[in-house]
């Protein structure tokens, strides 16, 4: 029996004896005549193969290099040392430690352990950029990164999460390993077909927050592996324990934001009423978004919505209170997010704020970030681009200007924050007042203690 | 082709199609603002600013932002430019004032020799809506009608699970199409229709497993290549909003859509450049005369004479030869086969009956008693 990788999926050829052929994850391929399966079968499909005792040719893989070694040892903290232990056991599975306890470092050693070519998956271009860094330091020459314009492969490649969903088809029989940053991202339908489409036997997740609000983070077990280590921010010494103190800023919208609110509102709540609505929870929700693609009414009732929450996000009066704050803190690093672009774009260009959101070209985003991170500029505006695992060192005040009332995004932006100097870390969420957004506030907030 | 966000369709049941723009008005008003508008953002807040169907114009405003040319910008020279105005700001407390903006510019201004406007035009060049449109799309109302038309069925096939196409037994557009299907790391069946027509059904690898969408906007870059031929017919399964749809479109139930001319093909070596001057003066020879399918797979001979298929093969090693051989039989044309005694990729003891070895270029005296039986004039 022959194994051939074919663009995200195996070929068996040759004399197929009939307990692989009853196999339920093969299907005889008539367009090839073959049976066909998908990638993430290939270790289960040699196991089977030498339970039975039959000869498999295996001509699936194409590696990108014959061995990676680290030009440096990579030191360990105690907690990382456990952690490598743990997957190694069966080398597949997720490791959750909170933001700022290295997981990076339990990836490089489990990289350099095993010795096979890797291909790190990462959200976002910021990502690509400071996993590459880290990585050169110990594997020098050896890491390339495929993104965007720039498609360079290596014996590690680090590749974002919507290059990887196409580029599998090209990459996938070239590493043994595959490593997942933010890996709650991975069970959404598209991006799972990374897993899935992928035969790498090797397989590594790395989040501070598994769970996801949808409940797909169950199938995380079949794509990666199970949680194999998991390990509390308050377990360990020397991180998070920067206190922090949150005040929340009321503000108000100007008369006329204040006038146009009142009258979305009323137009929303009136369609809500007449349908007999309730929102309870994000799902009851869908059904206003659904019934918006029948029902021309609903689609004003969800456009209102949209200008509401638009109008809470984007008050003039948050521009506003970020000069207060900003005077407040002379030469402290200040990290301002934004719920919009557009928000986070009037405050750049207000106060003259280095911003970093997509309309910005990645150039000057690494420019900018690596002046942030020496210390030449010391406040960044940012929308959603910097909510996950991007270092940055010593900040002093996080600005929370709107946001959604997702857990996650606090907790990580948070996490951000309490990487910090030891002093006291201040953190200010702007809400706008007597709107819906304190009560969204509130929940985040809840979900955190 | 355009977002997902702008398709506009028609259900019916288990049909769908695309809305179709049957008339010219939206189009000439978007291509007006177009005209109109110096730079990118006030070419997109006049057409936001348009009463009509949000979704068409914002369709049509993004065919017509592809077609025009944009000013290039240096993002290097941006950066550096905006970089110095972030660390002014920082410097001088940031501009907390409004007038401490003014000041920030000049000071950035001073440090870089370049005159305070000119700072402040680059600092906005970062957003690409200030950027300027240096030409306006140069097509009719109507051209951006048919491309439209075209960019929706494309869009539509974004969330499709397979795509079928009939169209004539062509070499030229066949040719091309195939060659497109291999580009975009996809799959197709061929068969062979009653009256000659091929039925193509396009998909990937993973189809055959199950149902996905992960190959749709590849499959819509095939579409193109399918409408270049003069009759065809598409059938696709789409899955919108978690339900599974039938669309179907045909050359003469379609709005007119543009078609990319097909390009006189070359010959695709000097030595089949040669092979059919010598021997075209002697007997007929067609050049790709048809194509064939075998296993369903699409093969085009490179030239016929009378009944002949002849073919003239590069690399090769006397397997990849036998099977090639063996593939042909089935169609049950006779076959003869010229190769390359340089281009071996492996030893050979014996080769079959028809084949030909050749030095450098296939010398007409060599192979003549093979075509002889063949040639008419």
């Amino acid at each position: 029996m022959t194994l051939t990788w074919d663009r995200g999926t195996i070929l068996l050829d040759g004399e197929i004896p009939p307990e692989i052929r009853q196999l339920t994850f093969l299907k005889l391929d008539p367009r090839v005549g073959r049976y066909r399966t998908l990638a993430i079968y290939y270790p289960r499909l040699l196991a089977a193969a030498r339970a039975s005792g039959v000869a498999v040719e295996d001509r699936v893989w194409a590696p990108q290099c014959r061995e990676v070694r680290p030009a440096a040892e990579v030191k360990l903290r105690s907690y990382q040392e456990e952690a490598l232990a743990a997957w190694l056991k069966t080398k597949r599975g997720v490791v959750v430690m909170p933001t700022g306890a290295g997981k990076t470092h339990v990836a490089i050693a489990a990289v350099a352990k095993l010795g096979e070519p890797a291909l790190v998956v990462v959200p976002t271009v910021e990502l690509v950029e400071q996993w590459r860094t880290k990585l050169s330091q110990y594997f020098p020459g050896r890491v390339g990164v495929w993104y965007g314009e720039e498609k360079r492969e290596s014996c590690i490649t680090v590749i974002t999460y919507d290059s990887a969903y196409t580029a599998i088809e090209q990459l996938g029989n070239r590493f043994k390993l595959l490593v997942f940053d933010e890996v709650h991202h991975l069970p959404s339908p598209s991006y799972r077909q990374i897993a899935e489409l992928s035969p790498a036997p090797y397989r590594l997740g790395l989040t501070a927050t598994p769970e996801r609000a949808d409940g797909l983070h169950t199938d995380l077990d079949w794509l990666v592996g199970p949680v194999v280590y998991r390990i509390s921010a308050a377990e360990i010494k020397g991180i998070w324990t920067a206190d922090y103190d949150v005040e929340v800023v009321k503000v108000d919208l100007t008369p006329e934001e204040k006038a146009l609110y009142r009258e979305l509102e009323k137009k929303y709540l009136a369609y809500l009423r007449s349908r007999g609505l309730r929102f309870r929870s994000p799902t009851d929700f869908q059904k206003l978004v659904m019934l918006s693609g029948r029902d021309p009414r609903a689609r004003e009732a969800l456009e209102a919505w949209h200008g509401m929450r638009r109008l809470i996000f984007e008050t003039k009066a948050k521009v506003e209170a970020v000069g207060e704050i900003l005077r407040r803190h002379p030469g402290s690093k200040i990290l301002i997010f934004t719920e919009y672009t557009s928000l986070a774009r009037a405050v750049s260009e207000r106060y003259l704020l280095p911003l970093v959101t997509h309309d910005i070209s990645p150039y000057e985003r690494e420019q900018v970030m690596a002046a942030f991170r020496r210390g030449e500029l010391k406040a960044l505006v940012t929308g959603k681009v910097l909510d996950e695992g991007v270092d940055i060192p010593d900040v002093d005040v996080v600005v929370i200007l709107g946001g959604t009332s997702s857990v996650r995004q606090f907790i990580q932006r948070m996490g951000r924050a309490l990487r910090l100097k030891p002093h006291k870390a201040k953190i200010y969420e702007v809400v706008t007042a007597a709107t819906r957004e304190v009560s969204a506030a509130r929940r985040r907030k809840k979900g955190v203690a | 082709m355009i977002p997902l966000d702008y398709l506009r369709v028609v259900k019916r049941g288990k049909e769908i199609r695309p809305a179709y723009l049957r008339e010219t008005a939206a189009a000439e008003a978007v291509l007006k603002a177009a005209q109109a508008a110096k730079t990118l953002g006030e070419f997109r807040k006049a057409v936001e600013a348009m009463a009509g169907d949000k979704k068409l114009l914002g369709g049509l405003a993004r065919l017509v932002e592809q077609l025009m040319e944009i000013e290039q910008v240096d993002n290097r020279l941006v950066a550096r430019v905006r970089l110095e105005v972030f660390k002014a700001s920082a410097a001088a407390g940031y501009a907390v004032a409004e007038e401490d903006r003014e000041k920030i510019f000049q000071t950035v201004a001073a440090r870089l020799r370049i005159g305070s406007e000119e700072v402040k035009k680059l600092f906005q060049k970062a957003y690409e809506e200030n950027r300027a449109i240096l030409k306006p799309p140069s097509i009719t109302p109507a051209e951006l009608v048919q491309r439209y038309n075209l960019a929706l069925i494309q869009t539509l096939l974004f969330k499709s699970l397979y795509v079928k196409a009939t169209i004539p037994n062509a070499p030229a557009v066949v040719k091309n199409l195939v060659r497109a299907v291999k580009g975009l790391r996809l799959m197709y069946i061929a068969e062979e229709k009653t009256g000659g027509d091929l039925e193509f059904h396009f998909d990937g690898p993973v189809s055959a497993l199950r149902q996905t969408e992960r190959y749709g906007t590849r499959l819509a870059k095939l579409i193109p290549y399918v409408i270049a031929a003069d009759r065809w017919a598409i059938e696709a399964a789409v899955k919108l909003n978690e339900r599974l749809y039938t669309f179907r479109e045909s050359h003469d139930k379609a709005p007119q859509l543009p078609r990319r001319p097909i390009e006189a093909e070359e010959f695709d070596s000097s030595v089949e450049q040669e092979f059919y001057r010598q021997v075209s003066r002697l007997c007929a020879v067609e050049r790709e005369p048809e194509v064939v399918v075998v296993n369903g797979r699409v093969y085009i001979p490179d030239f016929k004479i009378g009944d002949l298929y002849v073919e003239i093969v590069g690399f090769w090693t006397p397997d990849y030869l036998r099977r090639k051989y063996e593939k042909l039989m089935k169609v049950g044309k006779p076959l003869l086969i010229l190769v390359n005694e340089e281009l071996a990729m492996a030893t050979w003891k014996e080769l079959l009956p028809n084949v030909v070895l050749f030095k450098g270029r296939p010398r007409l005296e060599d192979v003549f008693k093979y075509i002889k039986p063949h040639c008419r004039r």
